[in-house]
């Protein structure tokens, strides 16, 4: 590969959770190694992820609109209430694996940045994923229909629906309180990534997990628009092949994690990220399947109708309800 | 620029420009200077996110707690009782400062809350003992520290969250260091005063002491009787630390009701003393998220910790380095923007020089309580000067010295021992 | 002196609007935070079920409260100065330090009341909402929080022109009762000098 003569460009990029691998093995090196060099030393860019700036999340969407950041990561859940465009590809019981996921993804894709470029002044360059969100419970249960009236920490209004819907009482307390409050008792059941539990040590308090992805925490790759334009169209089409191959390898890294997840948690399957716990793994019943696919249609989607409007309604019609087989009513 | 940085800092807050002011004004100043994009254009949103952010909601509550106790004559009383079983050892009241803040430390999830409480009750009664104001506000604020490292610890969680090590680990390992810190304070409150008996308060001459002492239990139940309300409910699975404080606050105001004594004016002037203490730190804080922001940003808090990791010293030697680093940069920081911004560069080090994370864990929080009391910037000496109303500055930052000392003391006996933290945590695995 | 005088002691009346909003602050902390989070507690022990988002209202009502207080910190001299230097200066050169650290909190004030402002503009343009079950628009507890900062901002500039008339019109003492550094009003109101200045409570 001959290095292309690029312009020299510098800017500033605000990745993703700090803590988390899609930052650390995935945009870091990718910002810091690979961009350079592909670039042949021309492009250089400074990254931080917004934990370590202080931010929560929800602004991150909203300061790339504004263009006080030029780039960043963000998972697009935060914004949800109000961009409910934002939830579209991952709505609760929506898809049952990453791979159905992609397609998602890659359905409404085109629909999905001419929106961000419209309504909010955003270049979408590309979506990456956390691993699916599983549930963790203190108490035994068989099916998801067993956790009927147990106290479940969910976090947003459409994880608290499915909560709601299966007979659960949702709770919402503070992430960093809930590996004490699923200890102490506080809650029963809580829900998060399947590596991630098994990080924040969520294992010492609960015993049994349940692999059915609730949903994923899908993430975007966002540039502010005029910044973008005002880039040397060389530098545009580079990063944007480059950043095609970071989605490619998110993804990948989601697949693998949530399988990770659930073998560190469980100890069925090879851990590589320390001593395997011993929580007792809940297969997936297709009862459960049932129950997830009946929550989507008769608490998630409705509200989400309601929520987006009937344009959005439509999109979403055309392209993710296409891939699921899946018609909402406008 | 790390000069320059804290140059100027020393400069603004030197020229007795309001902590929060300087603060922003640093920030500013490095912002323009060395950054390349406008970040004050985050200003709006870190301001809101700081405003509302749960990791701070306790610590009102907590304040309006010691507020209402302090506005009813509850901890009047309270002092009152507690005094005569003091009034033989040398330091007297000073000692009930340290032993109230432990014994608060273990309801309280923040140093600055518990500070703020117990100074509350406890300065009304400084002038009147004749005690040294030095000795007697460092022991405030110092103890005010404990606070976050005898659990509940709002500050473990974070750091529990920041380097996936267990939140219940590190409140067992905080447990004992927390108890022999407060019992070094009170050593060290004694060794001064048998050395400057003037310093030591007022003698009592009665002979009736024991009389005294037994009929004074009855003030100490309602203190206590709050206590359970707010331990009990977290460690019965009730409530989560933070939600203990709203169970606190309402326990405490039934308690003022049900005595009388909640009335229009009491119940205001605890409002006024809550919103001013409250204000000012969160002002502070606010400008801190913004230096924090800036100085991530533009690459200085990676400048200050790479120089730090670079000295290529053995395990021990770098470990040192790493303390004496959080000692210095403790001054100028405020600690919540000090460990999200350092957390994850130093604590992979320290894993990789063979030092556990919880044991860390433990250490890094003694760092945080003594950057919450050296100057400049300590926001425990802010508080209790707040709380204070008046009077110099450097009182408080004398004061606290002693107290830094012990925990640096602390510190080496950890590193000695660092049995003293993992005991626990490895006892109730077994 | 009746009741209502006794809780609200003669000031001017920018002191006194700085009082009655800490007040609502205040009773926001009491019943925004403490009731609500309690009554979900309290819920959720009986009927294993919160009842008003109390995480969530909780964390608006902190910001409403610091918001309406902020003024409150600043008439009450609240906003810590280190003075340990400030002791070994002439009183002309203190009154220099006293006007520069009450135009800095000014300026502060001024940028914070300006870039939150920001913020609640792009709220309203952005028709933001919580991603929780309550969907709370946050024009409203943001707008709440902003006035505050607002009059944080009115009154951090009002000090210094109020303190100025006042050490123009000869008033020392009245313009350390203003922005003269904590400990110096600690040592008049020994001497029995605040008594004298406190009594000119005119509104300016
Ligand atoms: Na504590
Ligand atoms: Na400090």
């Amino acid at each position: 590969q001959t290095p292309a003569p690029l312009p020299s460009t510098s800017f500033n990029v605000v990745g993703s959770i700090g803590g988390l691998s899609m930052y650390t093995s995935r945009e870091v090196p990718f910002w810091t190694e690979i961009v350079p060099k592909a670039s042949g030393g021309a492009i250089k860019v400074q990254v931080k992820p917004f934990t370590e700036l202080g931010f929560k999340g929800a602004e991150i969407f909203r300061l790339v609109s504004s263009g006080t950041l030029q780039f960043a990561t963000t998972v697009l859940n935060y914004n949800s209430g109000e961009v409910p465009m934002n939830e579209a590809a991952d709505l609760v019981g929506l898809v049952a694996s990453v791979e159905e996921l992609e397609k998602v993804i890659e359905a409404i894709r085109p629909a999905y940045a001419k929106f961000l470029e419209e309504k909010h002044g955003i270049k979408l360059l590309g979506f990456g994923t956390y691993q699916a969100q599983v549930l963790y419970c203190r108490d035994a249960f068989v099916t998801i229909a067993d956790l009927k009236g147990r106290k479940i920490r969910a976090s947003g209004a459409s994880q608290q629906a499915f909560v709601t819907h299966i007979g659960a009482s949702p709770l919402n307390i503070a992430f960093a309180e809930v590996q004490p409050a699923l200890a102490s008792g506080v809650v029963d059941c809580a829900i998060t990534g399947a590596l991630s539990g098994y990080k924040s040590k969520w294992h010492e308090a609960a015993k049994f997990i349940s692999p059915m992805p609730v949903n994923f925490g899908v993430a975007a790759q966002l540039a502010n628009l005029k910044w973008w334009n005002s880039l040397d169209p060389k530098v545009q089409a580079f990063l944007q092949t480059e950043l095609n191959k970071l989605e490619k390898s998110i993804f990948e890294q989601a697949r693998t994690e949530t399988q990770t997840g659930i073998n560190c948690n469980t100890g069925t399957g090879p851990c590589s990220e320390g001593a395997p716990a011993n929580m007792k793994l809940v297969p997936v019943t297709p009862a459960d399947e049932a129950l997830r696919k009946d929550a989507l249609t008769k608490a998630i989607l409705p509200s989400f109708a309601k929520r987006c409007g009937p344009d959005c309604v439509k999109t979403w019609n055309d392209t993710v309800g296409k891939t699921v087989n899946v018609t909402l009513a406008p | 620029m790390i000069g320059t940085a804290f140059t100027l800092l020393v400069v603004l807050v030197g020229i007795s420009l309001p902590v929060a002011a300087a603060l922003g004004l640093m920030a500013y100043v490095l912002s323009e200077r060395y950054a390349f994009f406008p970040m004050t254009g985050a200003i709006g949103e870190l301001a809101w996110n700081s405003s509302n952010d749960f990791i701070l909601i306790a610590a009102p509550m907590f304040i309006m707690m010691g507020e209402l106790m302090h506005r009813s004559g509850m901890s009047e009383r309270l002092f009152s009782a507690l005094t005569p079983w003091f009034a033989r050892i040398p330091g007297r009241l000073v000692h009930t400062n340290i032993a109230a803040s432990a014994i608060f430390a273990a309801t309280s999830g923040s140093s600055v809350a518990t500070a703020a409480t117990i100074g509350t009750v406890a300065i009304p009664n400084m002038d009147k003992g004749g005690y040294n104001r030095p000795l007697f506000l460092g022991s405030i604020a110092a103890g005010g520290t404990l606070g976050i490292l005898i659990p509940p610890s709002i500050n473990m969680i974070i750091y529990a969250v920041l380097t996936d090590t267990s939140v219940a680990d590190l409140y067992a390992a905080g447990f004992i260091p927390g108890f022999l810190l407060a019992g070094l304070f009170s050593l060290m409150v004694l060794a001064l005063c048998l050395f400057r008996p003037q310093w030591a308060g007022p003698r009592s001459e009665t002979s009736a002491l024991w009389r005294e002492r037994v009929s004074g239990l009855k003030n100490l139940l309602p203190p206590l009787g709050l206590f359970l309300v707010v331990v009990g409910s977290i460690y019965a699975g009730i409530a989560t630390p933070t939600e203990a404080a709203a169970l606190g606050l309402m326990a405490t105001l039934g308690l003022v009701a049900a005595n009388g004594q909640l009335t229009v004016p009491v119940l205001l002037r605890a409002f006024e003393g809550t919103v001013r203490t409250t204000c000012m730190v969160m002002l502070i804080v606010i400008a801190a998220f913004f230096l924090n922001f800036v100085m991530v940003s533009i690459g200085l808090v990676k400048a200050i910790t790479d120089t730090v990791l670079a000295l290529g010293l053995s395990p021990l030697g770098m470990l040192i380095a790493i303390v004496v680093f959080y000692l210095i940069l403790g001054c100028f920081m405020e600690t919540l923007s000090m460990m999200i911004a350092t957390t994850p560069v130093v604590v992979p080090v320290i894993v990789a020089l063979g030092y556990s994370p919880v044991w860390w864990g433990i250490v890094f929080v003694i760092l945080m309580e003594a950057a919450l009391i050296t100057p400049p910037v300590g926001l425990n000496l802010y508080v209790v000067q707040a709380v204070r109303r008046g009077g110099a500055f450097s009182d408080l930052c004398i004061g606290a010295l002693p107290f830094v000392a012990m925990m640096i003391v602390m510190i080496g006996i950890l590193i000695a021992f660092p049995q003293l933290a993992l005991w626990l945590p490895a006892l109730l695995k077994a | 002196m009746s009741e209502s005088e006794s809780l609200l002691p003669p000031e001017p009346w920018p002191q006194r609007v700085s009082r009655i909003l800490a007040w609502i602050g205040g009773a926001i902390i009491l019943l925004g935070c403490s009731g609500l989070i309690t009554i979900d507690v309290i819920t959720r022990f009986l009927f294993k079920r919160g009842m008003v988002e109390s995480f969530e209202i909780s964390g608006y009502a902190l910001a409403a409260c610091i918001g309406l207080g902020l003024g409150f910190a600043t008439t009450s001299k609240t906003h810590i100065r280190v003075d340990i230097l400030l002791d070994a200066f002439p009183r002309p050169v203190r009154v220099v330090f006293d006007l520069l650290a009450a135009l800095s909190l000014a300026v502060i004030a001024l940028a914070l009341a300006w870039f939150c402002w920001g913020t609640l503009a792009q709220s309203m343009a952005m028709n933001a909402k919580s991603v929780s079950t309550l969907q709370t628009p946050m024009v409203l507890p943001q707008s709440i929080w902003w006035v505050g900062i607002f009059w944080f901002a009115c009154v951090a500039v009002l000090l210094p022109i109020q303190a100025v008339l006042r050490l123009l019109s000869g008033d020392g003492p009245g313009f350390d009762a203003l922005i003269g550094s904590l400990r110096v009003a600690e040592e008049m109101s020994q001497a029995g000098v605040e008594q004298a200045s406190s009594a000119d409570g005119t509104p300016r």
